[in-house]
This record gives C-alpha cells, sequence and structure tokens, in this order.
C-alpha cells in the first residue's frame, strides 16, 4: 500500500501533460560558448558542472528524498549537442505525434530555432558520426538493413559502481581523484574527472542548502521541518562521507543518477543489483529502530523518483522504443561470485514495493538459477501475476556462462546485471555499448531472394545464399557502429561516469576511450522466427513436395499476395507448414543455425575500445518498425506486417501449442551466446494464475525454464483491451491460453459467448 | 526415444493437449482417446464420442475459398483446406509416438508434479484399447513421468492388475447415482463403476472422484448426497467438483453435432461451493475445478 504521502507524490506525476524542457540545453550551449578550444572532455565536463550549479531545484512538500532533473517532472530534456536535426524536423509534432507526445511553449520553440540549432549546427555528435559514414554503410542504414542507435543521444545503458560510492563516499572519489589529476596534470580526463566530482559534492550541498532553508522558514509546518531537518542531515553527510543507513543510501544513489542524466542525457543509467549493495544500510536501519513502515515509504519514494524521468526520443526512434522506457532496471536476487544464492530479505521487500507503487519503473528483474528459494521465486510470481509484466526473469544458469564465453572472469561474470530491458552488462566495470544496433534479418532474407531472380539448385544452396547476406552486412553494421562508437569519443566524452567505471582512473582514459576493464558492442539479430518460418515454407513447397516454382513465390512476394488464388495459398503456407514455437525440431533448428551463425560472425569483429561484437536478440518495440521495412515474405507476412515480437518469441498468431512449447523451442536455441541480451514473451491470462495452485504452476513453469537454459522470460498476464482484439483478430492471438471454468483453453477457440463471458470476468478480476 | 514394449496396436486420438493444468496435478500432458459408448447430454468434449476419425468444420477459420456444398458448408476435402478450417479429427497413433510427444514437457512435469493424463472419450472402453492405455501409461513410467487416467470406470476390466500398476492417480465421473436414470441418461452403469473401484482400490488403487454438477442431472441435494456416500462406502477421499460450463458447444457446432445442454446456465465457483462444503462435512477433501 502507498501512504498518503506517496500516493499523492504518485498522482502528482501524471497530474500534467509532459513538457518540454529546454533548460539543460540552454544552459549547455552558454558553457560550451564559454570554452570554446579547450580539450572536449574539459568542455563536456564544465558544461555538467555549469548545470549543476544553475539547473533550478525543485523541492515538494512532501518530498522525503530530492533530486529533479527537470523543473516539472516527466519532462522532455532535449539534448541538442547530440543532434539539433530531428528536433528541428519534429519541433511542431512533439504534441500529436503517435508516440510519447509531449507539450513545448511557443517561445520555447522560437528560442530553439533562433538559439540553440544554429549554435550546435555542425558541430553535434551527429555531424561527427554522419561525416564518418562511408556510402555502403549509409546505403544499407537507408535500406533498414540494420540501425545505429545513439547517434543522436547519449549512450547510458551502463550500471556504475554504487557499492563503490555508497561504501567509500564522493569525499573519498574526489580525493583520489585529486591525487592522480596532481600526479599527471596533462591527462585531461583527470582534470575533467576533478572538475566533476567537486561539482558534484558541491551540488548536494545546493539541494542542502535549500532543504535547510525551507526548514527554518515561519511557513513551514513543524512536522514537516522536522522532517526538513532530517533531509538535511542525510544531504550533509552524503555530500562527502560514506552511507550510514537506508536514507543516506537511496539519496546518494539518486543524487548520483541525476548527475549521471545531466551529464549523458541518455537512458539507462541502471540501478544493478540494488539487493544486494542496499542491503549493509537496510540492516543498518533496521538495527537503529527505524520502523518498516518508514523503510518502506522510502523506498516507494525512491520509485516514485524513477519514475520521475522519461526520456524524449525522435518520433522514429519513439517507434522503436515506445512508451519512453528510461531503463531504471533494478536486479534482485542472483548467484554471488563464489555461484552461492544471495538473495536476503531485501530482494522479497524490493519486489514487494512494487505492488504498491504498480509503475513501469524501476524496471524489476529477479534472477533466478537452480538454487533460487522457493520463497522468492513465490514472491516474484505474485508480482508477475499483478500483470504489470514484472519482475522480468533472467537466468543464471546462461547468462553467466555467456559472459564466461566472452572472456569476462567467472567472478564477474556472477555479478551481471541489467540495463535499459534487458542486456546483460557487468555493473561498474563494463561499458558495452549494449544498444548500439538492430540488425534486421529479415531483410538479408529479402536483399538475398532480389540478387538470385532465377533461385537455388538446393535449400542447402538458399541457406547459405542468406547466410553469405549476413555476412556481408554484419561487416557494414560493424562500420556503422564504430563511427557512433568513435563520435562519442571524440565529441562526447563522459568523465563523470567514467569515474565511477572501473577501470577508467587506473587507466586515466575516459570509458568513451576504452578506460572501461570490459568494452564489448551489442548488435542485436533480429527476425529469428520469421526467418525460419519463411525457410521451413521454401524448403517444403520448393525442395520438398514442389508445390510450387520459385518464380511463382516470388510473384506473390511481389505483389503482396494480392492475386488471384494468393490468399488461399498465403493461408495454406501459414496454416499447413510448420511454424518454429511449436516444438517442432526441423524448424526449429533453423532458426538455431541463423542465432548461431549471426553471433558468430559478430563475434569475428572488434570495436575501436579493444573489445569484441557480441550478439544480443531482443526487439523492444522495433519489430514494428523492422518490420515495416520488409516486403512480403515466404512465412505469410504481408509487406510492412511487424516481425515476431520480443526477439526470440515465435510469430504472433503462430505458436498453437501452448506455453511449454514454445519455451521449448526457444530453447533449441543456443541462448548462451546471446551474451548482450534476449528477450521473450509469454502471454497468461488472469485467472490462469489465479490461487496457489496457479502461483504454484507460474512457479514450477519458470524452474522449467531455467532447466532449459534460457536467458530471459516476461510475463504478459492479459488485460481485456487483448482479449477484445484477440476476439476481432482471433488469427493473431492462437497462442492465447485462458482459464475459462474448469479448465485453461485457447481463447479463440472458444465460442462467442463464452468469449464475452471471458472478457466480462477478466475485468472484474482486474 | 521410448522403446519399451511395442504395442501391436494403435488407438485412435483426438488431441494431445500440452500445459493441460486441471486433469491431475501440476503441469500435465492429456492424450485424448476418441470414442465413448456413453451418451452424457451434457458432455464438453463431443468431437471425442465417435471412434472413427471424422471431420470438423469451424465457419470462423473458413476463408470460403472452394464452392460450397449443398448444406452451406464446404465440400473439399480437409486436406485441401488452407486454414485448417475443415480439418479431421482423429488420428491412429502407436504408443510409442506418444510417449516420445509427452515427454517433451518432461522438464515441466518434473518441476511441477505434473505429468500424463489419458481421458476421452472413454479411454478404457474394450479390453484392446485397455491394453493400449496400460502400455502408454507404462511407457511413461518408465521414462520417471507420473500418470493418471480420466474415466467413468464404467466397463468391463479386462486386466485391472496391470493398469493400477501403471496409473499414479484415477481421476473417476460420479454423475447421475439413480441406477436407471443413469442408464438412461448417460447409458452408464454404475454398479459397474462400482465394483471396479472396489476391484482397483483393492489393487491400492488412488482415486480421486470427479463431480460434474449439470443443472437438472447431477445438481439435486439427493444425487450429491448419494455420490457421497459411495464415496465414505468406496473410502475415497478426495473430489474435484466439476461446475458445468458451456465450453464445448462450439464443437458440437464444428462437428455438426445436436446439443441438448445448449440453454442450460452455466455454474461459477460460488453455485457449486455446497457442494464443496458438503463433500468437506463429510469428510472428503474437496476442491472445485480439480488441483
Amino acid at each position: 500500500m502507498l501512504t498518503q504521502r506517496t500516493q499523492a507524490i504518485k498522482d502528482s506525476l501524471f497530474a500534467r501533460d509532459r513538457q518540454v524542457s529546454l533548460e539543460r540545453a540552454t544552459l549547455y550551449m552558454e558553457s560550451y560558448q564559454q570554452t570554446e578550444g579547450e580539450p572536449v572532455v574539459i568542455r563536456r565536463a564544465k558544461a555538467l558542472r555549469h548545470v549543476l550549479e544553475r539547473h533550478r531545484i525543485v523541492i515538494d512538500d512532501l518530498d522525503l528524498l530530492v533530486g529533479n532533473r527537470s523543473p516539472e517532472p516527466r519532462s522532455g530534456v532535449l539534448s541538442p549537442e547530440m543532434s539539433p536535426y530531428w528536433i528541428l524536423d519534429e519541433l511542431d509534432e512533439f504534441p500529436t505525434r503517435p508516440q510519447d507526445t509531449f507539450e513545448m511553449s511557443e517561445e520555447d520553440k522560437a528560442t530553439y530555432r533562433r538559439t540553440l540549432y544554429p549554435f550546435w549546427a555542425g558541430r553535434s555528435l551527429n555531424d561527427w558520426y554522419t561525416s564518418h559514414l562511408d556510402a555502403d554503410v549509409e546505403q544499407a542504414l537507408g535500406d533498414k538493413v540494420f540501425s545505429v542507435a545513439q547517434t543522436d543521444k547519449g549512450q547510458g545503458h551502463i550500471i556504475c559502481d554504487f557499492p563503490m560510492v555508497l561504501g567509500r563516499g564522493l569525499g573519498d572519489i574526489l580525493d583520489e581523484v585529486e591525487t592522480l589529476a596532481a600526479a599527471d596534470p596533462e591527462n585531461d580526463f583527470y582534470q575533467a574527472s576533478l572538475i566533476c566530482m567537486r561539482a558534484t559534492v558541491a551540488y548536494v550541498r545546493r539541494y542542502e542548502a535549500i532543504v535547510r532553508d525551507m526548514a527554518v522558514s515561519p511557513v513551514t509546518a513543524p512536522s514537516r521541518a522536522k522532517e526538513l531537518r532530517r533531509m538535511a542531515d542525510v544531504l550533509s553527510h552524503v555530500a562527502t562521507e560514506p552511507a550510514r543507513d537506508l536514507y543516506d543510501a537511496l539519496q546518494l544513489v539518486w543524487l548520483v543518477e541525476l548527475v549521471l542524466q545531466h551529464e549523458s542525457n541518455a537512458s539507462s543509467f541502471s540501478l544493478g543489483r540494488a539487493d544486494q549493495y542496499l542491503l549493509p544500510f537496510w540492516r543498518a536501519s533496521v538495527e537503529e529502530g527505524e520502523a518498516p513502515e518508514a523503510i518502506r515509504e522510502l523506498i516507494q519514494c525512491f520509485y516514485l523518483k524513477c519514475n520521475t524521468i522519461v526520456a524524449i526520443r525522435s518520433t522514429e526512434s519513439a517507434s522503436f522504443f515506445a512508451g519512453f522506457p528510461i531503463g531504471f532496471n533494478l536486479v534482485v536476487g542472483g548467484v554471488d561470485e563464489h555461484g552461492q544464492d544471495c538473495s536476503n530479505e531485501l530482494s522479497s521487500l524490493l519486489l514487494d514495493v512494487q505492488s504498491d507503487t504498480r509503475l513501469p519503473q524501476p524496471n524489476l528483474s529477479l534472477r533466478m538459477h537452480a538454487n533460487t528459494p522457493a520463497s522468492l521465486l513465490s514472491k516474484a510470481c505474485e508480482v508477475i501475476r499483478l500483470g504489470d509484466g514484472v519482475p522480468q526473469v533472467f537466468n543464471d544458469e546462461a547468462n553467466v556462462l555467456a559472459f564466461v564465453n566472452r572472456g569476462v572472469s567467472l567472478a564477474d561474470a556472477r555479478d551481471y546485471a541489467v540495463v535499459g530491458c534487458v542486456e546483460l552488462s557487468i555493473p561498474g566495470r563494463m561499458y558495452g555499448l549494449h544498444d548500439i544496433s538492430m540488425f534486421n534479418m529479415m531483410r538479408c532474407l529479402e536483399v538475398t531472394l532480389e540478387e538470385n531472380p532465377d533461385g537455388f539448385a538446393t535449400y542447402d544452396e538458399l541457406e547459405a545464399a542468406v547466410m553469405s547476406t549476413i555476412d556481408r552486412y554484419v561487416a557494414l553494421m560493424v562500420r556503422g557502429c564504430d563511427a557512433c562508437d568513435l563520435a562519442h569519443r571524440e565529441t562526447s566524452p563522459t568523465p563523470f561516469l567514467s569515474t565511477l567505471v572501473h577501470d577508467s582512473l587506473e587507466e586515466g582514459s575516459d570509458i568513451t576511450a576504452g578506460g572501461a576493464r570490459y568494452n564489448p558492442s551489442g548488435v542485436q539479430g533480429v527476425g529469428t522466427a520469421n526467418l525460419a518460418d519463411s525457410l521451413e515454407v521454401m524448403r517444403q513447397v520448393l525442395y520438398r513436395d514442389g508445390s510450387m516454382t520459385y518464380r511463382e513465390l516470388m510473384g506473390m512476394l511481389a505483389r503482396d499476395w494480392r492475386g488471384e488464388g494468393d490468399e488461399v495459398c498465403r493461408q495454406r503456407l501459414i496454416n499447413r507448414i510448420p511454424k518454429y514455437g511449436n516444438d517442432i525440431d526441423e524448424v526449429d533448428e533453423i532458426g538455431a543455425r541463423f542465432l548461431a551463425h549471426y553471433g558468430h560472425e559478430v563475434a569475428r569483429y572488434r570495436n575501436p575500445r579493444g573489445g569484441r561484437f557480441q550478439p544480443g536478440s531482443y526487439t523492444v518495440s522495433a519489430h514494428i518498425p523492422l518490420g515495416e521495412a520488409v516486403g512480403a515474405t515466404p512465412d505469410g507476412r504481408h509487406a510492412g506486417e511487424q516481425l515476431a515480437d520480443g526477439g526470440l518469441s515465435p510469430m504472433v498468431g503462430r505458436d498453437r501449442s501452448g506455453p511449454t512449447a514454445s519455451l521449448r523451442s526457444v530453447s533449441k536455441l543456443d541462448n548462451v551466446l546471446d551474451s548482450n541480451g534476449s528477450l521473450l514473451n509469454v502471454k497468461f491470462s488472469p485467472a490462469t494464475l489465479a490461487g496457489e495452485g496457479g502461483l504454484a504452476k507460474l512457479a514450477a513453469y519458470l524452474r522449467a525454464f531455467s532447466r532449459l537454459k534460457l536467458q530471459h522470460i516476461q510475463f504478459n498476464v492479459v488485460d481485456r483491451a487483448t482479449l477484445l482484439d484477440a476476439q476481432a483478430h482471433p488469427e493473431r492471438h492462437r497462442d492465447l491460453v485462458v482459464r475459462v471454468a474448469g479448465y485453461s483453453a485457447m481463447f479463440v477457440e472458444l465460442s462467442r459467448a463464452i468469449q464475452d463471458d471471458i472478457i466480462n470476468r477478466t475485468e472484474h478480476e482486474l | 526415444m521410448w522403446e519399451g514394449p511395442t504395442a501391436v496396436t494403435e488407438e485412435c486420438v483426438s488431441n494431445v493437449q500440452r500445459y493441460s493444468l486441471h486433469d491431475g496435478g501440476g503441469i500435465r500432458t492429456v492424450v485424448f482417446l476418441k470414442g465413448c459408448p456413453f451418451h452424457c447430454p451434457w458432455c464438453c468434449n463431443p468431437e471425442g464420442i465417435g471412434f472413427e476419425p471424422e471431420v470438423s468444420y469451424s465457419e470462423k477459420l473458413c476463408i470460403h475459398c472452394s464452392p460450397e456444398g449443398t448444406d452451406g458448408r464446404c465440400d473439399a476435402p480437409p486436406d485441401a483446406c488452407p486454414t485448417g478450417a475443415k480439418s479431421v479429427i482423429g488420428e491412429m497413433r502407436a504408443v510409442s509416438s506418444l510417449v516420445d510427444e509427452a515427454l517433451r514437457d518432461a522438464t515441466f512435469f518434473e518441476e511441477s508434479g505434473g505429468g500424463v493424463t489419458v481421458s476421452g472419450g472413454e479411454c478404457l472402453s474394450g479390453p484392446s484399447r485397455q491394453a493400449f492405455v496400460t502400455n502408454l501409461l507404462s511407457g511413461c513410467k518408465d521414462h520417471g513421468t507420473s500418470t493418471a487416467l480420466e474415466t467413468t470406470l464404467a466397463v468391463p476390466l479386462a486386466d485391472p492388475a496391470s493398469l493400477v500398476v501403471v496409473t499414479d492417480e484415477f481421476l473417476v465421473d460420479l454423475k447421475v447415482s439413480d441406477r436407471q436414470r443413469s442408464l438412461d441418461v448417460c447409458g452408464i452403469d454404475p454398479e459397474v463403476r462400482d465394483s471396479n473401484l472396489e476391484s482397483i482400490m483393492g489393487l491400492g488403487a488412488h482415486v480421486v472422484a470427479r463431480l460434474p454438477i449439470i443443472p437438472g442431472f447431477t445438481d439435486g441435494r439427493e444425487v450429491v448426497a448419494a455420490n457421497i456416500a459411495t464415496m465414505l462406502r468406496l473410502g475415497i477421499g478426495r473430489a474435484d467438483i466439476l461446475p458445468f460450463h458451456q465450453l464445448g458447444e462450439a464443437k458440437y457446432v464444428s462437428t455438426g453435432r445436436e446439443y441438448a445442454c445448449r440453454d442450460l446456465p452455466q455454474l461459477g465457483e460460488r453455485d457449486v461451493a455446497w457442494v464443496v462444503a458438503a463433500c468437506e462435512e463429510a469428510g472428503v477433501r474437496a476442491v472445485t475445478h480439480g488441483e
């Protein structure tokens, strides 16, 4: 349950429309105008300092934790230093675009056009990037074979060393930086780091001063004054000292998060293994005699803070990442450096608070393994059952091995956490460009077919040709990613973040220049399900039963199945030929071959930071725009129709054998290769999971998931809207399992009346 | 690959349902054998009544791609149907192929305490089918998978001892209690059933009674009381209470059958709470819908 205070804070988050904010952009530009000619890393540090010194601090009467990104919560903070162009193009569309809308005043628009745009045009990160792309890469990007991300915003997708921050305090880290900078005065990174650390300490003191003023103000009620005095004490302490208890720790973590945001303006400065690093501080609070209700309220406040920041993306980017995910990924559970379960009381409490707040952030994740305690798993299942889609579940049995396979030490691999959505990372030690590219394997199929109008003598030749196309475009994708990687190094180093990521201080270089211990680039292979389905269709109709010719099939694809008799043929290809996701080895193995091929191919390449490329398989919402780029395909897709969601999930409506069969299909892929992370969506109706029995079966399903060595799973506990859509478009929801009366059943196989019944009942339950 | 004793026959299977949650404990795979000698008017699996493969036609999935027959339904052979709207229900399957299919979900069975359930139709109708079922369950047990049977048990049993050895749980329906009315309405002789129950329980079988609560047929106080008395007399300590639902309606339409219970009201958990209470009062542990 939320308290009166936290309920009011939650309500206030959504009380007003989201606004675009130019505050940071304006301050940033002011600083850059004063630092012309200085080294870029110093300029970035000074710009951060300027923002921390000047941005407007807002402390609400209800706040127990302080720290605001923008004057209004959930503002869209623009970063024209990354790319001024898309903003100019879309300035008038923020309030009306299809996804992720923001209000923007005419005055701000004018300011943007008059001052911000002209200043940054020609000198942004994006300028560096585009001017270093070669023609082949540009062509491939234009053809949507792959995308390169973070070309118009900060990288993010990283977890800094929170245990170090909390355990040593900002002051001790500052001392270390002072020593290093004094010993090596020529090193610009150390100078920049020093500027950032001093500015951060001063930033905390700014909050402290304001809180102290509020505490002594005659208009402040005595009860609030008492709270403010405690807040001032916390701020005064954490400005330089290690955290003493949970209050200190949560306040310090949040302020560090804010500084990271002010520096980079990026998605996914994730929270890492909070149940591990917060545990000693939580225990201290308990021992101090802090009431459990007070502790819970404080965590609620922290969770709510995580919802005050949203990412503003370009319209195109918002279609890939719909719903402004900001990636405060918070992990509980898992094994310690010795491989032993290290879940604790706090793991459970952090899950519990989600049932109070019921908001998208933090994005909770459970790390599970063979010995995850039944009580923690059951708690996670209870929260999953609420239907918010969290926690998502990650499998140590696959993910630790995945990192070891990439040369990460066993102890570091066992400490993995999650950034962004599902990307796996090593907290405090890895700058992984985890979300740098999405590679559209279905476009590779399409290109292969276009380039071979006469077809292939054998099925094996067809497969080999598609793989060769994949290889060709992987080489181009690598060049595109490297251009973006270098653009960040050249224009947008992140000295504050680097200070908190090993081994940047030891090496004296920014993470963008290779200072982190681990330096992969994570590139997602998208379209496994559709590719397996398409190739299986071609194998059957062209090479097995010979019921069609290559030319006939190409003709149907070219006219998007709109010729005489095409629809009947399309239906046959969809319904009468095996599809990925139904535990049919032959077709699942095609998916496995291609995912493995892609994974091995990308891992051949090194990036400019000395790390290697590594594969992932997730789409977030990108299966929609990536599908738009692909014409009709042999699996029966229409031109422009979405690709399979998730990354490893079967194509929507094509898995008809239930949730155990789809898990088995995914288990045939070599999931351990996907060291950058993969994504599997599974849908259940709320009633299927109802009662103690439903909970136990979900837990058993997850135990099986872990044994099958999948990496990730998340549950959609289906809502009324989906059921209504299933009624209108049964072909899209053939896999939907619902609990009816005495049974669970496939929703689409029920009569209209029963469907109505379930829809109505579901509404009552929710 | 299962390599146990080879069954000499195949049986007609209407469906193999994975991820079945309420036909025995845990996550289960249910094998539905096609064909039933009885005629309960509320049957929710009408496609399982006939012993032979039959054609099913679902208007909802039809895209009307071929000229329609005289009755307004598609007259093309099921093989030619592109969407599966017209399909054949019932496939002759050997024991080994069913064991292989069932074992695909072994991981889920082990983690959930689930396993394989054979259902129907009436999965024990006739001695050769009983031998088939015994082989099938034996094959599952050889791989450590737990087994269950869903049956009326109102048929002569050729070799109850062998069946008991391979069946971890018998789910046995107790429906209309009065013998003559049961024979009239369902064709089921409760005396045959009870004598079989005595026989298998004497051999150590674990039995759960299943009480479908059907308005006008089995929802009377006297029927429930009689069924409870049967459980007490035979020493059955657990009952699943199954409130009537209209799940099967669409399947009556698609297999071209008349449905006598179309207008009966569905029952919810609350409607059968009194049955659960009556069982509990008599010392029989009862749950609605089953575990």
